[in-house]
């Protein structure tokens, strides 16, 4: 007796088959029935929901494939010259733009050049490199003074935050309790850093001050 | 059981692979002497196929349509000399149809997304009139309605593998995924493209 199969197994096994069948023409499709394994042979023989969709299956393709082909009747042909020449056009572009730039680059590399080192046949100018090293000096120095300037600047607000930290600190936070500056008691923290105290010691002394600083 | 191998040379178009020496004869030609002729007739060969192929990816829209295959057309021509001959020139021509489309869609979205955005502001958007639906209707009682409706990788799985006959490994190379999961995906498509198409009837 054949074991019995699920629809889900059925129409699973039923594409494997037809998967497994190219190159096959759509029109032979439908007849892949008798390829089928026994046990969905005899799941379809119960099952017309599944015989239905083996039929669809088997058809689908070709009544697809002419619907879309329907579709793209009267579809004009490439215009295969409108290529070559967008091609053959880009092709030629693209060196000359290239070289339009390299021109550009060199014409400014160029006249920089001829400026500080004469042309073959005349002397170079002194003035011009008199006027260079100018330039070069007093741009060395004002970049230097600008480093320096920011180092200093930098003191002075270090040493602001400085005062105003100490001034903060100097006043008590609340009334009856030490600023943390001046202040003369055991605090939490105090606690915290020096954990070789005994637990009971800190509660002793918890009871008779607010550690709260 | 004995696997079905056989092949129905009455419809041609539906092999799922033409010979590949004839391609690649073709582009050893062309790529030697330049020909325009030569390139053509490898384009014509496969036109079809990527026609399809477009109509599944642009929802039919023609002038897009129209765009994407001379961008297509332009992209080999450009890159043909980058073949490499190990592969089938069916594959390759429709992994390259398939990712140029794909950019033009892209492209063509982000217009009309700028459009939208546009038209915000000027015009309020109506609700589709009573004509509108009907022809929605009848769009949808056809199969390639159907087939237009679902999602735009289970028609490309479906286009490819039952419409134009490619092989499970080849759809796999095209869309750059495991085999497996091609087949698994593919079973999902053709089941809600059965399942909608009978809804339709």
């Amino acid at each position: 007796m054949k074991k019995q199969i699920s629809c889900r197994q059925a129409r699973r096994e039923m594409q494997n088959v037809l998967d497994r069948s190219d190159p096959i023409s759509p029109l032979d499709r439908e007849d892949q029935t008798r390829f089928l394994p026994g046990d969905v042979q005899a799941h379809l023989a119960q099952c017309p929901a599944c015989r239905d969709f083996l039929h669809s299956l088997g058809t689908f393709a070709a009544v697809l494939r002419g619907q879309l082909d329907q579709s793209l009747e009267g579809y004009p042909d490439p215009d295969f010259s409108a290529v070559l020449q967008e091609s053959t056009g880009q092709a030629a572009q693209i060196p000359s733009q290239h070289a339009q730039r390299s021109r550009a680059n060199s014409s400014v590399f160029q006249r920089l050049r001829n400026w500080l080192f004469a042309p073959a046949g005349k002397t170079a100018a002194v003035y011009r490199w008199a006027g260079v090293s100018v330039i070069v000096a007093v741009l060395a120095s004002f970049i230097g003074v600008r480093i320096y300037l920011v180092s200093r600047t930098k003191q002075v607000i270090q040493d602001q935050i400085d005062r105003v930290v100490e001034l903060v600190y100097q006043e008590p936070l609340l009334p009856g309790i030490e600023s943390a500056l001046i202040r003369t008691r055991p605090t939490i923290s105090d606690y915290m850093n020096d954990l070789n105290r005994s637990v009971d010691f800190w509660l002793e002394d918890a009871d008779s001050e607010p550690y709260l600083n | 059981m004995r696997k079905p191998r056989e092949t129905n040379v009455a419809d041609s178009e539906s092999l799922p692979e033409t010979p590949p020496s004839e391609d690649h004869i073709l582009i050893r030609r062309f790529l030697r002497s330049g020909d325009a002729r030569t390139f053509q007739e490898l384009v014509e060969r496969h036109l079809p196929s990527i026609r399809r192929l477009l109509y599944t990816l642009f929802n039919g829209q023609r002038e897009e349509m129209e765009d994407a295959e001379q961008e297509i057309i332009l992209s080999l021509f450009q890159g043909l000399k980058n073949f490499q001959f190990r592969s089938s020139f069916r594959t390759y021509f429709y992994r390259l149809a398939r990712n140029r489309g794909i950019d033009c869609l892209r492209r063509k979205r982000s217009r009309e997304r700028t459009l939208a955005r546009i038209k915000l502001g000027l015009w309020n958007t109506e609700p589709a009139g009573p004509e509108q639906q009907v022809l929605r209707r009848e769009e949808i009682e056809t199969l390639l309605g159907v087939f237009q409706s679902l999602p735009s990788k289970d028609r490309q799985l479906i286009l490819m593998k039952d419409v134009d006959g490619f092989a499970i490994e080849q759809i796999a190379e095209v869309l750059e995924v495991p085999a497996g999961t091609v087949k698994s995906r593919l079973h999902r498509a053709r089941e809600k493209l059965l399942r909608a198409a009978r809804r339709g009837r």
